[in-house]
């Protein structure tokens, strides 16, 4: 049950990400901060990332609840290999070898803190 | 290419971001501590008329959330400039500073370990690699 409602709110959290990302590329080439911002309040993007970003709270206030947060907090930032993932396959960012060799590294870290 | 210089503000905002997010965490995990500790049974009992004990709950909760929100701002503020496969990793930073908060502050009092610190200093070099692998802003 923890670790169902773990990947819940990760998958939302990290959609979130995904989402928030978008509507700041879609905004980016206005000119001034106002213009910026109307556009992001404007953007379904950005409204979907809220929608989104609540329903991964609410997931992650349940695992807070039910998990110390020393040791729920390793496996939230499992979201990043998810929004790198996405990233580099929806987003078409690229992501050089020496990025690849500090995710890895981090995984080992999360999954040494996960046994702790 | 974007002066060094013009880079600083970006930073900024994600340093802000982290900071308010480990906060947000720490709040929110108070919360559901305070939560945990009310006998649920009387509290669902008593839902109609007082709702009273839930209002500890709700505030750390909401404080919580009122840093959440305000760290989504500024996110969003560095991604307009930043690559999220870039500025993602970053926030790997915000996990140590909910580590040390979780340690440090007395009401959630949670444990440190040589296995928890050993894999908290890899993160922290695996963060290191993916912010000085590449060129930090997009081109445009």
């Amino acid at each position: 049950m923890d670790y169902v409602l773990i990947v819940l709110a990760l998958s939302f959290l990290s959609l979130s990400q995904i989402l928030q990302k978008l509507a700041a590329n879609n905004a980016s080439k206005q000119q001034s901060n106002l213009h910026f911002l109307r556009r992001i309040a404007a953007s379904k993007e950005t409204w979907w990332a809220v929608i989104s970003i609540i329903v991964g709270t609410l997931f992650w206030l349940a695992v807070l609840y039910r998990m110390e947060v020393s040791k729920a907090f390793p496996f939230l930032s499992l979201g990043t290999v998810l929004v790198l993932l996405a990233s580099r396959y929806y987003l078409r960012e690229t992501i050089s070898p020496t990025r690849w060799t500090g995710v890895v590294i981090i995984i080992i870290g999360i999954a040494l803190l996960s046994r702790s | 290419m974007t002066s060094g210089a013009k880079r600083w503000p970006y930073r900024l905002l994600i340093g802000c971001s982290i900071v308010l997010s480990a906060g947000a965490q720490l709040l929110m995990k108070a919360g559901m501590l305070e939560l945990g500790s009310l006998d649920m049974v009387s509290v669902l009992k008593s839902i109609p008329g007082s709702t009273a004990h839930l209002l500890p709950v709700a505030a750390w909760v909401l404080a919580g959330l009122v840093l959440y929100a305000t760290s989504m701002l500024t996110w969003m503020g560095a991604l307009a400039k930043y690559d999220l496969s870039l500025a993602y990793p970053m926030l790997g930073l915000s996990y140590i500073l909910v580590y040390v908060g979780a340690v440090i502050w007395p009401r959630l009092h949670e444990t440190i370990s040589v296995s928890k610190t050993v894999g908290i200093l890899l993160v922290l070099a695996g963060v290191f690699l993916v912010t000085r692998s590449t060129s930090n802003m997009q081109k445009s």
